[in-house]
């Protein structure tokens, strides 16, 4: 490939312009050029903004209901998050200021406050309360993915490429509705690609359970409800995992990556 | 599409958020809703409007981005905003989703009118392509189309086709670079992994 024809196909792989059998070819590339993969995250930064040539429209307000609605319904199993400085962490800092004249108050059987300090000990007061209810919503994430893990009708396939790594385990809750998948050493989907899980049942095609991706360890652990044409199933034969373009397929475009029967946790 | 009307997201880029937008996804991350409706309130109008315009269909815009918003919540852990913005990482999910939901029956109305908001910045750069070139950008960036369907539709061969794409993307990379992301400050906002 000259140096032009890799430019044409670092520029076509990032709109997506390329003939699935073409797109085998440069998923490989991706991993195997490294001038490659620059040339082609470059692009894809452009194919991310061409966005806004399109015409802004205002969405209906039910959509934002409806995101959040999901997201309440099926919560990422949450960590903190390096980067994030809690809401707290200012919050105490506030604390430990106003405290001392509390402090001093109480010790002389009077408090007086300015109104500033008023509003700084309100304020201390409310991120506090939002800390709590964040805190709760955690704790209740928590308890709700573990509580998903157990139960007797909770069914578990371990995917993995042979005998060795990378590996991954989903497991089926029916009764809650949703998958949780654990993944192991598998390397993060580049830019403009995702890991898609997929439900194989025999004489029907194969159905999209979600995507999801791993971080900079190669690990990923989340929390997939199941959509209505799954839940309609009983038994799934097989899972698989391949990679498609960010967003997903509606039909896997590989041989699955991994893949894997289910069986029952007891 | 009688209630629809210009959002305020318009004519902006979004450059000078990519700071905050890695800290919202660093929050959703963590958990919290609040920062996703944040996301959305800076994104779901544009992103709205692009899988409108690729759909045709108001209905399926709606599910569509709100499968994306649910992959967000899903996948905010992963994100690596290393050189790349969140608004790319949406809006390639936007119009991966959108593409994938199209009918086939979508492909046949469409017009050959152009897609594009000319009064957005990027869309003022891609006004600055040649015909050719704007005509590949758009099948393939609005159509999902390849190379070589391109090459079909417009009568040329699939080398020129991959010229056409090739030198539009630079000359919207150029136009686009201060717009783009990589020469902020990175921030620390790899999430953490649970072990269960």
């Amino acid at each position: 490939m000259s140096a032009n024809e890799h430019l044409d196909a670092a520029a076509a792989y990032a709109l997506g312009a390329v003939d699935p059998g073409e797109r085998a070819a440069l998923d490989a590339l991706m991993t195997s050029d490294a001038d490659f993969r620059r040339e082609v995250d470059r692009y894809h930064e452009v194919v991310g903004m061409m966005a806004l040539a399109a015409p802004t429209l205002t969405a209906p307000a039910s959509l934002r209901q409806r995101i959040l609605s999901d997201a309440a319904s099926v919560r990422p199993i949450a960590t903190r998050a390096p980067g994030v400085t809690p809401a707290s962490q200012g919050t105490t800092r506030t604390i430990s200021r106003v405290l001392p004249w509390l402090a001093a108050a109480a010790s002389l059987g009077f408090a007086v406050f300015s109104s500033s300090q008023l509003r700084e000990a309100r304020s201390a007061l409310q991120g506090l309360r939002g800390e709590l209810v964040a805190a709760r919503g955690v704790l209740a994430s928590q308890d709700s993915t573990i509580s998903a893990f157990l139960g007797p009708d909770v069914r578990v396939v371990s995917l993995s490429e042979g005998a060795q790594r990378p590996s991954a385990r989903v497991y089926w809750n029916a009764n809650k509705g949703v998958f949780i998948v654990t993944a192991f050493n598998v390397p993060r989907a580049p830019d403009g690609r995702t890991y898609q899980l997929w439900a194989i049942v025999k004489g029907r095609n194969p159905m999209s359970m979600g995507t999801f991706n791993t971080d900079a360890s190669g690990r990923a652990t989340i929390v997939v409800p199941v959509n209505a044409e799954l839940s309609q199933l009983t038994s799934i034969d097989l899972c698989g995992i391949t990679m498609e373009p960010q967003g997903g397929s509606m039909q896997p475009t590989e041989t699955p990556r991994l893949v894997g029967s289910w069986r029952t946790t007891d | 599409m009688a209630d629809s009307k210009p959002g305020l997201q318009s004519t902006a880029l979004p450059r000078e958020r990519d700071r905050d937008d890695a800290r919202l996804v660093a929050r959703i991350a963590a958990g919290d809703e609040r920062a996703l409706g944040s996301l959305y309130d800076a994104y779901g109008a544009v992103v709205y409007g692009l899988a409108v315009a690729i759909t045709r269909n108001q209905e399926v815009a709606e599910s569509v981005v709100a499968d994306a918003f649910a992959a967000v919540w899903r996948e905010a852990r992963a994100f690596d905003p290393t050189g790349r913005s969140v608004f790319a990482w949406i809006s390639s999910m936007v119009r991966a989703l959108a593409l994938a939901a199209r009918r086939p029956t979508d492909l046949a109305v469409e017009t050959g009118g152009s897609l594009l908001n000319e009064a957005s910045p990027v869309g003022a750069a891609l006004g600055r392509l040649s015909g050719p070139q704007r005509t590949a950008v758009e099948l393939a960036y609005f159509s999902g189309l390849p190379r070589s369907d391109i090459a079909v539709r417009m009568g040329a061969s699939e080398a020129t086709v991959s010229l056409y794409l090739r030198t539009a993307m630079d000359t919207l990379r150029n136009v686009l670079a201060p717009e783009m992301p990589g020469t902020a400050q990175p921030i620390d906002v790899t999430p953490r992994q649970v072990a269960l």
